[in-house]
């Protein structure tokens, strides 16, 4: 049941006086204050609101409604603003003391019914959250159904037993009328009730009123059940917790041995006991387990009503403070998380506890000490986001200790990777939670847009030094290769990495040697430089032709590199050789197997090939077993559409000076004129 | 996920396997089982195994162990016994189990029997038996097909039925005669079934690799996941759907961030030394006819090959370790897990794969979808139209709840309302100083009257306002008391609050 409608029914209740009376010491002697059966009723229902709103803030709507004679006013609304406490509490000082009439004209059970009535229209109203599903799409809707199932509770005061068959009549009627009338108006906003329960706590004080008898559940009709309590006045606000729990199946874990400085007696430390109300799944583990002793264990007859002053603590289990130590950093194991709330938030134990766990401690819960006195945690308290969770940890061992070395697997000898560059790539693609709109769903989630952005940074990433030369002389290529995995590049940004460009251009002809450690054997011979140079110019050239599609500018870079590339000495050496080389190998081959693999790709894409032959004679076979994207083939990704997206964008500005557009740099000024002299 | 050998050592375990064949159905199993777990050695490495025989009384022969020498050792020593009380065993098994892994870690059951499992086969029932930890339990029967046939069906029905596998799934050796052969390649088929690798590939952008997961994430769940999507709530978030073979990390947050979220299952994410399928084949042929050492080396050299080639997964766990960050990790649409460096000594370390239940479980986190790269969330206008404004770890709780110092709460209940009244008194006395404190808890007090309706309470007030202004000489502590008295009496609008006099 995702909707609760509870409704108090005034008139009956607001005329006697009944409730637990409140005493107040004062000079003159104590002063007694009574409370009418409706004030016990409004505390019952703040209570069955609160539990409901600490422990699903998400998940159950609760509407809340007061009723008269004369109509039903609404104290909430299914507003997500509206579901809150305070909300409820400030609705009811609006709506002040039920008008007292004399029940001449009208029969007590007017209100009820005119409670009833508001409490069907509210059921067929969306809550939130049934809005946010009818408004999106239909392609997403195709996967979900709408549920419209709910529950009515109403607090009243009957006079005798054939009151319920009024009401429970009256239920079926107006159910029928409200699901009729939405089918007929095809109303939006409305929903038929699939499922609807009615349950009617009688709130007595004494004589006739007592004799309304509890009822189980009952099945009206296939659509319709109505449920029947009574309570005494001074036990309601008690009996209300139950309900909740039996509606809401929930259970209760009583933390107990709570050490507390009491200032009273001289800063000695008691013991102390807290309720925490929670879903009943979070005992589950414990009594499979079979290790629970106070508990019944047994799920019971959750339908139970009325008298038994021992069943209220029937569904609560003991679980004794243990006193925290140290708490690793590790990922706790845990089986389950639920949300809690105390039992009785206003006592000074709960505000003790609650101030400690919110405070960001942990509390550990354990069984009660068993004969062998082993210790045996079961449960740990704690603190999210300002909201107290009890987290379930299973016990017995696990299997996962001792874990296999990672140096024993596969890669685990190689020393040389590159560890503090992926730190720093952790870094950039450290994720944050967003505010979320319960009402719109966006076209592309955030975390979409951070796959994306892991997706660009990686294009070109080698795992280990051995396979770069780029990445082993970072100092002397930044910013180009911290601003090339942008998605967008400013012009003085490109004007900075071609900046790079030149003063490389320049050291090889200036013939000094590349800043890479000489540790590595990669080279031997006179051709050293020559060799490192034409390994850094592929590679740039590589990670160039990888972003080219990004955008404008990165598409510049790429030309400026390659047009840089063509033109280094080095590579043009290496490439006569390379080509000569290769003629040899396919003679050898006969242009069978791998070989003719190995042209295919170098027509496509000659300078990556390049890089990959010169790389596997020097041992060096990262490059090829890292993924290329083939970027003259786009593939539909996120990234694709991302670029086109960019490139329209772009064609909307202004067009390129013509200029600066060509490869010369250089435009000829005043053609026309040029052209009208001629004539 | 633990192993538990569940092994028949009844009187008829002891009857020869055929007219040809000598040798007893018992050293038959033995020999199975001894191939089991060489296949599980080399294919699971950390898998954990029990053994546990049974007849009259059932006994815990080996305990859990990854040392599956000890097994076999323990195995050796295995002899027939007296007749066969399989109920007996059932209950031995639930009793010893939470007590040793507790009741969220699922176990597999290898049942080995002759098939004669007596009258008392079956657990009385009518539903299958529930035991309280997760289970798949598997059985395979030292037994022809024929013998299995002519075991009365209703027997096996129930027994099947009582302990929730088909009949189907029962398996018996293939072929008309009972042979060391058939009975290692019925082992081999049970291998194949449920303990086959899983293969995967851990994406995280362009860079990949290939892994498994040990224990294997194919396995039987209770699950019972608690999803609060708006959207997903609809949309059955109770069906599990198979772990998926690609998996890809989407970005990464602090370990001290993640705290302890609810758990689906957790493995370590190791090398698949049988990533390529024609490798098991052919290791699986290996075992049936047991061949000579010179494959082995063979494997061997390829595997120090692997050892000198850079993997993604050491790169990934070296930065995950060294800057005590967890990366976050889509399995399928709304379904995440957690990626993670754990060591048990500073020595041995590697990857732990913690699975989250389907749906946004972490309540801290709001919802998954919504995590969105810290870096480009400020400056990329594409993110304003998805997500407006960001926030932090951990996400605070949408809504005010009752127990956050309740100041804006109000209750009607005996000790608060003695403490506030009593303040109320103490004020009025010391009038006209305490003007402001007395009018704020006068405010406060009918702010209960008014949500309550406890007018008996306002005219306490009242009264021991009006006892004090007689009782008090200073004229301008009259003049205050008679102005809070007018207010109490008068007004009901509960926007109104009283403000102190002006002067």
């Amino acid at each position: 049941m995702e909707k609760t409608v509870v409704i108090v029914s005034g008139n009956s209740l607001s005329s006697s006086y009944g409730g637990p009376e409140i005493s107040l010491d004062h000079d003159g002697g104590p002063i007694k204050i009574g409370k009418m059966l409706w004030t016990s009723c409004i505390e019952a229902v703040t209570e069955y609101c609160r539990i409901i709103f600490d422990l699903f803030p998400d998940e159950y709507q609760v509407c809340v409604a007061a009723a008269d004679e004369v109509k039903c006013h609404p104290i909430n609304t299914w507003r997500d603003e509206d579901q809150e406490l305070t909300k409820v509490q400030s609705g009811f000082q609006k709506f002040g003391f039920p008008v007292l009439t004399p029940p001449v004209s009208r029969s007590h059970m007017t209100s009820i019914l005119q409670g009833l009535q508001f409490g069907m229209r509210c059921l067929a109203q969306l809550t939130a959250t049934q809005y946010a599903v009818s408004v999106c799409s239909q392609s997403v809707k195709k996967h979900l159904t709408t549920i419209n199932h709910g529950r009515i509770v109403v607090f009243c005061s009957l006079e005798s037993p054939n009151d319920l068959k009024d009401v429970e009549k009256a239920a079926l009627n107006l159910l029928r009328m409200e699901n009729t009338d939405i089918k007929q108006k095809q109303d939006p906003v409305r929903l038929p009730i699939q499922r609807c329960e009615v349950a009617v706590v009688n709130v007595y004080v004494s004589g006739a009123q007592s004799q309304i008898m509890p009822s189980p559940s009952r099945q009206i009709s296939n659509d319709l059940s109505v449920s029947v309590y009574s309570y005494h006045a001074k036990e309601l606000i008690v009996k209300t917790i139950d309900l909740v729990k039996t509606h809401f199946t929930l259970k209760s874990t009583s933390v107990t041995n709570i050490p507390m400085k009491e200032e009273q007696s001289g800063g000695g430390s008691f013991n102390y006991d807290v309720e925490l109300i929670h879903k009943a799944d979070a005992h589950r583990d414990i009594i499979r387990s079979g290790h629970q002793l106070d508990s019944s264990g047994k799920e019971g007859n959750s339908k139970e009503t009325g008298g038994g002053s021992g069943s209220r603590r029937s569904d609560t289990v003991m679980l004794r403070w243990s006193t925290p130590k140290s708490m690793t950093l590790d990922l706790h194991y845990c089986s389950s998380v639920y949300r809690v709330t105390p039992a009785d938030v206003t006592s000074r134990p709960t505000i003790c506890l609650i101030n400690f766990v919110l405070s960001g401690k942990p509390v550990l819960l354990e069984q009660p000490r068993k004969a062998n006195n082993s210790k045996l945690i079961t449960h740990l308290l704690t603190c999210h986001g300002g909201g107290i969770f009890l987290h379930c940890i299973p016990g017995g061992r696990s299997c996962l200790d001792e874990p296999p070395s990672i140096s024993e697997g596969w890669g685990g000898r190689v020393t040389d990777y590159r560890i503090s560059d992926f730190s720093s790539l952790i870094q950039d693609n450290m994720l944050v939670p967003n505010t979320v709109e319960r009402t719109k769903i966006p076209s592309q989630y955030p975390l979409q847009l951070a796959e994306a952005n892991l997706e660009r940074m990686t294009r070109h990433w080698p795992l280990v030094f051995s396979d770069t030369v780029a990445y082993s002389m970072v100092h002397e290529l930044e910013p180009l290769l911290s601003i090339i995995h942008r998605p967008v590049i400013s012009d003085p940004e490109l004007d900075s990495c071609k900046e790079v460009i030149k003063s490389i251009q320049d050291k090889e002809e200036y013939s000094e040697p590349l800043p890479i450690p000489s540790s590595g054997t990669r080279t031997r011979g006179s051709s050293k430089r020559d060799e490192q140079y034409h390994l850094l110019w592929n590679e740039l050239e590589v990670i160039a032709s990888k972003y080219r599609q990004q955008s404008e500018q990165h598409r510049m870079l790429y030309d400026f590199i390659s047009h840089a590339v063509s033109q280094s000495p080095s590579c043009q050496n290496t490439r006569a050789l390379l080509e000569k080389k290769e003629e040899e190998m396919a003679a050898k081959s006969g242009g069978g197997g791998g070989a003719s693999a190995n042209n295919k790709t170098a027509k496509e894409e000659p300078a990556i090939a390049k890089t990959q032959s010169v790389t596997s004679n020097n041992k060096v076979k990262g490059m090829r077993s890292s993924p290329y994207p083939v970027p003259a083939k786009p593939v539909a990704s996120l990234l694709s559409i991302w670029t086109t997206q960019l490139n329209a964008k772009a064609m909307q500005g202004r067009p390129e000076f013509r200029g600066r557009a060509t490869q010369s740099n250089k435009a000829e000024l005043y053609t026309f004129m040029k052209n009208g002299s001629d004539r | 996920m633990p192993t538990l050998l569940l092994l028949d050592r009844s009187l008829s375990m002891k009857r020869p396997a055929s007219t040809e064949l000598p040798l007893s159905r018992l050293s038959l199993a033995k020999e199975g089982i001894n191939t089991l777990l060489s296949y599980l050695e080399a294919v699971f490495p950390s898998e954990h195994v029990g053994l546990i025989t049974f007849s009259s009384s059932p006994q815990l022969v080996c305990p859990f162990t990854r040392d599956l020498s000890e097994i076999r050792e323990a195995l050796d020593s295995v002899s027939v016994e007296d007749r066969t009380d399989f109920p007996g065993a059932v209950q031995f098994l639930t009793e010893l189990i939470p007590k040793e892994w507790g009741v969220f870690i699922p176990i597999q059951v290898v049942l080995v029997s002759d098939g004669l499992l007596g009258g008392g086969a079956s657990i009385p029932t009518d539903s299958p038996y529930c035991f309280p930890f997760p289970c798949q339990f598997n059985v395979l029967f030292i037994a022809t097909e024929d013998e299995f046939n002519q075991i009365d069906g209703t027997v096996l029905e129930s027994f099947a039925r009582s302990i929730d596998v088909s009949p189907s799934s029962i398996i018996v050796s293939k072929g008309s005669k009972l042979t060391s052969e058939t009975v290692t390649e019925s082992f081999l088929s049970l291998a194949k079934a449920v303990f086959f690798p899983y293969d995967g590939i851990l994406k995280c952008g362009h860079l990949e690799c290939h892994f498994t997961l040990s224990p294997s994430p194919r396995m039987v769940h209770t699950a019972s996941p608690i999803s609060t999507d708006v959207r997903h709530r609809f949309s059955n978030p109770y069906s599990v759907t198979e772990f998926p073979s690609e998996i890809k990390i989407c970005g990464f947050v602090d370990l001290g961030v993640v705290s302890a979220p609810a758990v689906y299952s957790k493995h370590f994410l190791v090398d698949n030394e049988f990533s390529k399928q024609d490798k098991l084949e052919q290791f699986m042929k290996k075992l049936m006819v047991k061949k000579g050492k010179e494959k082995e080396e063979e494997e061997e050299e390829e595997e120090e090959n692997m050892s000198a080639k850079p993997s993604f997964r050491v790169l990934l766990h070296g930065s995950l370790k060294c800057e005590a960050k967890v990366a976050i990790v889509q399995l399928s649409e709304n379904w995440f897990a957690l990626l993670s460096s754990a060591s048990a000594s500073s020595k041995k370390s590697n990857l732990i794969l913690t699975v989250l239940f389907p749906g946004d479980n972490i309540p801290w986190f709001g919802q998954m979808s919504y995590l969105g790269s810290k870096v480009h969330s400020g400056s990329d206008p594409r993110l304003s139209e998805s997500a407006s404004s960001k926030s932090d770890f951990p996400v605070s709780i949408p809504h005010f709840m009752s127990y956050q110092a309740p100041s804006n709460l109000f209750w009607a209940k005996e000790p608060g309302l003695q403490t506030d009244f009593a303040k109320l008194v103490r004020y009025s006395h010391k009038l006209p100083e305490k003007e402001a404190s007395l009018i704020k808890e006068l405010n406060k007090l009918r702010q209960v009257v008014l949500t309550y309706s406890l007018p008996h309470l306002s005219n306490a007030m009242c009264s021991v306002l009006a006892q004090e202004e007689t009782n008090t000489t200073n004229h301008q502590a009259k003049a205050i008391l008679q102005y809070c008295i007018q207010f109490l009496s008068t007004n009901q609008n509960p926007h109104d609050k009283l403000s102190p006099m002006a002067k």
